[in-house]
């Protein structure tokens, strides 16, 4: 059973390792899902089935233990064991897919390639002008001036006087800022606003809460500075796009995620190191573009287009055509705008919405034209300004005679395509498949799905049918009869604790236990039976109640605590907390020492007349 | 001579009177008496050469008799039959107020015997196994065992408590395999699994049926199978309940003889107690014979001084009870029933059975059937 429960493994294995040779098949979201995404595990569960089933035909033919063949406890434990392992290895094939999948994973998309594709593919993206947002002055960072620099967008907060730049409606000023922490917080718990800059009216840019949420860094404007040295056109040009296509970083695996959060840290990961990738991305686009080298930038478009050819994108770019779009000296304005996918005839192209027979919503980062993705809120959703506003034509009289960028956009958009969207879910997808934790997280339901069904089958060997129908029985009445105590508890007697409820449980739980033993002999032989099936089943449920009675008890103490102002609530946290799904492997061995000795106690019913 | 020696001595006597048929039986009998794996082998060689040459016998009596001298070389150390294996006394068992109640029972059996447990349809006899072999419990009384080694618990007692019951389970598998299955349990190894298992196949006449399942069996060899698997297990006590239930006359003979030959093994004897309603066949046999009546205990060893030594006679005849009354006038005549189409005579005691014979004889009475029932636990049914 176990060699042909190996050979499955192996298939599945094999499975697992062609199942993505295709590229097209890492182009749809959470392909590390496709085990259950795509049916497979309904395949699994088939095969599980008819091979637990097969073996139980053969395995229950013969019951030495029932026959009274020489049998020791030892022995009883070691067949539960037995029952155990058959039924872990015939329903995890799971994990012998995904090692496949993972094995082919990293053997066709190697770290060291891939470092070197995301960075072409990540200095290339910038011609790829899919949308107009990306390009527009504020989004520029380098030099280091505008790193440091505050763009002002708000109408409403220009300093007229000073200097600023104008592309239609829009207005961008830089400020210098400088910064102040805050720790104190008031009585609801908010941080404190700065008195100084209260009182002074100081204009705030922006604030940013510490990771832990310890402290607020407030960021206030200085003085307006001047950048005219640097912006050539304060039309949307190639120059300013400073986005990162793609880093790993910011796909972090989940129990990275996990480390993160239980951990008080930010998911988002390191601003400041985002921000100085995107600088780095904008000075590399501003660097291939300032050589005025239009060979150099073919070079890097045949690259790009050569990896997206390798991973399949869907496309009709050519890098000769499309380095002309982009090249034009000196103010590198965006001309022509490329499609996120191809559009059907007569089909007219919305950039936010997704292509047919995609997840929508899949890719929808950059909004064109569409000032409701930005933060101004002086524009209304079709990127007007709004009335009773501040008047636009004080910083540009012509605006209204200008194309809008809305429809800048429309009229400049060309046939070529590029499905980015395709390109990112792929990367974040082999990222995802190397580095996801898909063992930690699934080996718990497989185990416990196996001690389970061991247990239940065990029951049913040691005892009978009868037996085992009356214990699922007498369960559910004694759930019952617990539930209605508790209920009419609380109605009655108004006791409303949380840990009346519990040790109501426990107790049940410790009759339950001691019932077999002081029925034996006492009473029919299946009354003993009905409890001593119980008490196997249930006993991980009775730790884990024992574990959250602890736990509750912890937190309850902690929380008393918050009372009196020393411990944050958060911080309340219990041996379930501390153990994580440590408690779950802790559960399964004290479930096994508690069956190695349980079985003596078995073989003691077995041999009682009826 | 040895015990072991005498019954190889008769063994020849067979073989010399070409009794091919039981001496073969009781040959490998005294083979597995030996305990010994090279003669075991050997056994099995012979018996698969009989079987594929069942009309060579002259051939067959010189092997079996040359073999036999082998076996007869081999010390076998005799087993002591005194000290009983089981006791009960004053077992009890009550369903309920006003409802059956068995016992008294006091018995006790040494290994060696054969006791036949008898009586009508419950009476109790599956009731009395079942307590005996610690199925189930009773209310009132003790029971004690006296094996070689002591139990370590209870199940340890259980597993040397052989029952088979009437209707026993269906298995799964060839024959041999469920056999052998046994013998791995008791981890005993391969090599040695495999020519115990043949051997017993072959001591039961089970040998052309080693391959065949469950249901390919027939009633007859099924119970050979459950006898082949439990006697796998060397059991110092033997529990059956109706083993010659659904088997025709002559196979009730043969196992019954079986029975008898396995149970009075010379180093390896069996205490056992078989329960049926072939009366005659079980009295056979048996060492004693137990009548259960509404639960109650009696055996053919009891002599009860309120029972008379009477001469009781079963007739079978077509005649009618005057004329067999016309016949007995001049013996002392207590009473004649007719019971169910059969007549049972009461005489005095001074009554000699070889004088009924020959009044009946020369009276040219049509006997289909007569027997001397006075010491047969027969009286009790026809009372």
């Amino acid at each position: 059973m176990l060699l042909l429960g190996l050979a499955v493994h192996l298939i599945f294995f094999f499975i697992g390792f062609v199942s993505h040779t295709s590229p097209v098949t890492l182009q749809h979201t959470r392909a590390i899902d496709d085990y259950f995404s795509t049916g497979l595990v309904f395949v699994h569960v088939i095969i599980s089935v008819l091979m637990i089933v097969g073996w139980l035909i053969f395995m229950l033919k013969n019951n030495a233990f029932k026959n009274f063949y020489p049998n020791s406890g030892k022995k009883l434990f070691f067949e539960y064991l037995q029952y155990f392992i058959i039924i872990f290895v015939s329903t995890t094939f799971y994990f012998s897919y995904m090692t496949g999948f993972r094995l082919f994973i990293n053997y066709k998309y190697d770290d060291e390639k891939m470092a070197r594709n995301i960075d072409v593919i990540n200095r290339s993206v910038p011609f790829l002008s899919q949308d107009l947002e990306s390009y527009t002055l504020e989004n520029r960072l380098f030099p280091k001036e505008f790193s440091n620099y505050y763009c002002e967008t708000d109408i409403n907060k220009i300093e007229k006087d000073k200097k600023y730049f104008v592309y239609h409606n829009r207005v961008y000023q830089f400020f210098s800022l400088y910064k102040k922490t805050v720790t104190n917080r008031d009585k609801r718990g908010l941080f404190l606003y700065p008195e100084a800059e209260k009182k002074s009216k100081t204009a705030l840019a922006y604030y940013k809460d510490s990771g832990d949420k310890k402290s607020r860094t407030y960021f206030f404007k200085k003085q307006v500075e001047d950048l005219s040295l640097y912006i050539k056109t304060s039309m949307p040009s190639y120059i300013n796009f400073s986005s990162v296509f793609y880093d790993i970083r910011n796909n972090p695996s989940n129990h990275i995620r996990k480390y993160r959060y239980e951990n008080n840290l930010s998911n988002l990961g390191d601003e400041d190191l985002l921000k100085k990738q995107q600088a780095f991305i904008n000075k590399e686009t501003i660097k291939v573009l300032e050589n005025k080298n239009s060979q150099e930038l073919q070079k890097l478009m045949t690259d790009f287009l050569a990896i997206s050819n390798e991973f399949r994108i869907a496309n009709n770019l050519n890098s000769k055509d499309w380095s002309i779009m982009v090249y034009n000296p000196d103010k590198f304005e965006v001309r022509t705008f490329i499609r996120k996918y191809q559009t059907k005839l007569d089909e007219k192209y919305d950039p936010n919405k997704s292509p047919d027979g995609y997840y929508d919503g899949a890719e929808t980062v950059a909004v064109i034209d569409s000032a409701a993705a930005t933060t101004d809120n002086y524009l209304d959703e079709n990127g007007e300004v709004k009335q009773d506003t501040i008047n636009v034509k004080d910083f540009n009289p012509n605006w209204d005679k200008e194309v809008s960028p809305k429809n800048f956009f429309k009229n400049n958009i060309s046939d070529y395509y590029y499905y980015t969207s395709d390109l990112k879910t792929l990367l974040e997808n082999v990222d995802t498949i190397k580095n996801d934790d898909f063992f930690t997280d699934a080996i718990h339901l497989y185990i416990w799905i196996a001690f389970a069904l061991a247990i239940f089958i065990f029951s049913f060997r040691v005892t009978d049918l009868r037996s085992l129908l009356f214990s699922i029985i007498s369960a559910g009445v004694i759930i019952l009869v617990v539930t209605l105590f508790c209920v009419a508890s609380f109605f009655i007697f108004k006791f409303n604790s949380i840990f009346f409820v519990f040790y109501t449980i426990l107790g049940t739980g410790l009759i339950i236990l001691l019932l077999p033993f002081i029925s034996m002999g006492r009473f029919p032989k299946i009354f003993s039976a009905i409890f001593m099936i119980i008490s196997m089943i249930g006993f991980p449920l009775f730790i884990l109640l024992i574990f959250g009675i602890i736990n509750e008890h912890q937190v309850a103490d902690c929380r008393s605590q918050v009372n009196i102002g020393k411990i944050n609530y958060e911080n309340c946290k219990g041996i379930l907390d501390d153990l994580g799904l440590t408690a779950s492997y802790i559960m399964l061995i004290l479930s096994y020492i508690f069956l190695y000795f349980y079985t003596g106690f078995i073989k003691k019913w077995k041999a009682l007349p009826e | 001579m040895t015990k072991h020696q005498q019954r190889v001595r008769a063994v020849f006597h067979f073989f010399d009177n070409k009794d091919t048929v039981l001496g073969f039986r009781k040959l490998l009998d005294c083979a597995m008496d030996t305990q010994d794996m090279t003669i075991y082998k050997t056994a099995i060689e012979l018996t698969d050469w009989k079987e594929k040459n069942p009309e060579k016998s002259d051939e067959l009596i010189e092997k079996c008799k040359n073999f036999l001298s082998e076996i007869e070389e081999v010390s076998v150390k005799e087993y002591p039959t005194e000290s009983p294996v089981l006791q009960s006394n004053q077992i009890q068992k009550s369903y309920g107020s006003n409802r059956f109640s068995l016992g008294p029972v006091s018995l006790e059996i040494k290994k060696g015997q054969v006791y036949g447990l008898v009586g009508e349809n419950g009476n109790g006899k599956t009731t009395l196994l079942r307590i005996l072999a610690k199925e189930i419990s009773h209310n009132k009384g003790e029971l004690k065992y006296q094996f070689d080694s002591v139990p370590k618990d209870e199940f340890d007692l259980r597993t040397k408590l052989v029952y088979i019951p009437q209707r026993t389970e269906k298995w799964y598998g060839s024959l041999k395999d469920n056999l052998k299955f046994v013998l791995s349990n008791y981890g005993v190894n391969p090599e040695e699994n495999e020519t115990r298992t043949l051997m017993m196949i072959a001591r039961l006449g089970l040998w052309n049926y080693k391959h065949l399942k469950w249901n390919e069996l027939s009633s007859g060899y099924k119970m050979r199978f459950e006898l082949a698997r439990t006697l796998l297990r060397k059991p110092e006590i033997l529990l059956l309940d109706e083993p010659l239930a659904n088997l025709d006359v002559l196979a009730q003979q043969v196992i019954l003889e079986d029975l008898k030959a396995i149970s009075n093994s010379v180093n390896n004897p069996i205490a056992l107690i078989l329960s049926s309603q072939q009366l005659y066949e079980v009295e056979k046999i048996s060492d004693k014979v137990i009548f259960l009546k509404n639960g109650k205990y009696q055996d053919n060893e009891i002599k009860p001084e309120t029972e008379n030594q009477n001469l009781i006679v079963e007739i079978d005849t077509d005649n009618s009870r005057e004329e067999l009354l016309q016949v007995f006038q001049t013996f002392k005549l207590e009473k004649l029933n007719f019971n169910g189409g059969i007549f049972v005579a009461y005489f005095s005691p001074e009554t000699e059975f070889s004088n009924v014979l020959s009044a009946l004889g020369n009276s040219k009475i049509q006997v289909t059937y007569i027997r001397n029932i006075s010491t047969s636990t027969r009286r009790f049914f026809v009372e």
